[in-house]
């Protein structure tokens, strides 16, 4: 199938000028003839809102719910601020034929050097599996990706496809970092991983693009280029042999590493 | 550092955080020295020449060399370029004022003299002022504050002295002002490696180490000499408050940039 991969530059907080280009995106991606198309964390809101968070919730459940109406030919994947009984969540949804399939919560808030997350959202706690037009996907937002324990949850509960969005900012070898981390998910579980990141710059922050598709053998299918805003289509294999060859799905024993961790985790109490 | 990636980063964050005011100029003050000709080159690049409007700010005492390698910088990159001689002014002052203040406050009146210019040219040309204070000179203090530390983008304040010079021959700035002896040129002769005491290559080996790497200052000290470490840190230490906003004394629940935040970018 072809999934359009939509490497955008939002602008930070103009949630309305956004949807005006999620949905121009969007139109132009179902005419092209994609069934699915992928935009990166925070989409509609950018990225380094900091005290807009609060602000921008009520609005960002409005146009979200304009978007679901959007996903009737084309299903759409994005992330936005979600409001969840009076909490924050950095969110992605998943929308198809007018509803909302599916809502992964950012689980892992990097709050570290220039990350300032766990200050504004709530954290999220499940790494669940839906069944979606490209098969059994799990989506994960940026920072969760660089926990292994992440992709392995999703991949134990059956993923064929993990889906990545993300706000990437640019410091020197961050490329070679997430391609490794990519490559490394797509073969290690014999997904296809698809990684959306975004482009323009905030607060002196670049986000710097390189959009890319990776096969369920790790390989390098398709790349946008770097720092500008790009969209690039992509034909993604549902190519069951490679999940037969597979060690990870034929000899990987979860019920070992839940007994393990649970072992290791009462010696550590 | 790949000067090539940097290059496209530091273009694009020009042209990009400039846009958002709604301005579309640039104002640079050209020194003369690698610093401003490296800035000089990005704007250029990244907005086209037409746009960037660069000022030499001579005093009576700077080296006329200066203001020679700032018109071959200017001529270089094709932007526009005036001279401002600032010596009425400066001399008028210390003339009225106190005759007998030493070179670091007329120094330090010059970079603050000059940053007024800039700014008056700013709200003239509907410009921003680029800044050009690289990560050394920021961290040891070696500047003026409000004069020329003041800036409203600073492309390369995350360059350490060495990179810049790097970065230069990759931008192609004038062999003359990549090869000269760097200089703050505020009096005669006036040297920074000999002011500073160490070397730049010294300097930006440890600074790498100590800020970057985060290595402890214990292990700096079984590398580096320890006298020379201990100077560094105090250097980076006394000058923090030049790299901060002034301090508000707290009162009430929501303070301006302590519960109170939002972006720069907020309301571009």
């Amino acid at each position: 199938m072809q999934i359009s991969l939509a490497q955008i530059y939002p602008t930070l907080g103009n949630i309305a000028e956004n949807y005006q280009l999620l949905e121009r995106e969007t139109l132009a991606a179902q005419k092209a003839g994609a069934q699915l198309i992928i935009f990166p964390e925070l989409a509609l809101t950018g990225y380094l809102l900091k005290d807009q968070v609060y602000d921008l919730l009520q609005t960002a459940g409005e146009y979200l719910a304009r978007l679901t109406k959007l996903s009737e030919k084309i299903d759409i994947l994005l992330g936005s601020i979600e409001e969840q009984n009076s909490r924050a969540y950095n969110s992605a949804f998943y929308l198809s034929r007018g509803q909302l399939l599916h809502t992964h919560r950012k689980v892992y808030l990097p709050t570290y050097g220039m990350f300032d997350e766990k200050r504004y959202f709530s954290a999220g706690s499940r790494f669940a599996v839906f069944a979606a037009a490209p098969g059994k996907t799990a989506v994960l937002l940026c920072e969760d990706a660089w926990h292994f324990s992440s992709a392995y949850l999703a991949a134990a509960a059956g993923a064929e496809n993990i889906i990545i969005l993300s706000s990437s900012p640019y410091r020197e070898g961050i490329q070679d970092r997430w391609h490794s981390i990519n490559q490394n998910i797509a073969y290690n579980f014999a997904v296809n991983v698809i990684y959306c990141n975004r482009a323009g710059v905030e607060d002196g922050v670049t986000f710097w693009g390189g959009s890319a598709a990776y096969g369920r053998d790790g390989k390098l299918l398709a790349r946008a280029a770097d720092l500008e805003p790009r969209t690039i289509l992509v034909e993604l294999k549902n190519d069951p042999e490679k999940r037969h060859d597979s060690v990870f799905v034929r000899d990987e024993r979860p019920e070992v590493v839940l007994k393990e961790l649970q072992r290791i985790w009462q010696a550590e109490l | 550092m790949q000067s090539a990636q940097t290059t496209a980063i530091l273009l694009n964050f020009l042209r990009e955080e400039i846009k958002k005011t709604g301005l579309t100029r640039a104002v640079i003050g050209l020194s003369g020295g690698i610093d401003s000709a490296v800035v000089c080159a990005l704007c250029a690049g990244a907005l086209g020449p037409e746009k960037v409007y660069t000022i030499c700010l001579p005093y009576r005492a700077s080296n006329p060399e200066s203001e020679a390698h700032a018109r071959l910088c200017a001529e270089t990159f094709g932007v526009h370029y005036q001279v401002i001689d600032i010596t009425p002014q400066i001399d008028a002052y210390f003339d009225s004022v106190d005759k007998d203040a030493p070179a670091l406050r007329r120094g330090n009146k010059m970079a603050r003299e000059r940053m007024t210019i800039l700014y008056d040219h700013s709200a003239k040309l509907g410009g921003l002022v680029i800044g050009t204070s690289n990560k050394t000179e920021l961290l040891l203090g070696y500047g003026t504050q409000h004069g020329d530390m003041a800036s409203a983008l600073n492309p390369i304040g995350d360059i350490y002295k060495t990179q810049i010079f790097e970065l230069a021959g990759y931008l192609k700035v004038p062999e003359p002002i990549i090869k000269k002896a760097p200089s703050a040129d505020l009096w005669q002769g006036q040297s920074d490696e000999a002011e500073l005491g160490y070397t730049y290559a010294q300097i930006d080996e440890l600074l790498a180490e100590l800020i970057d790497q985060r290595v402890s200052e214990r292990a700096l000290k079984e590398k580096f000499a320890p006298v020379f470490v201990d100077r560094i840190i105090k250097l980076v230490k006394k000058s923090q408050f030049k790299r901060r906003l002034p301090l508000i004394a707290k009162l009430s629940a929501r303070t301006i940039d302590r519960e109170f935040r939002y972006p720069r970018d907020w309301g571009v």
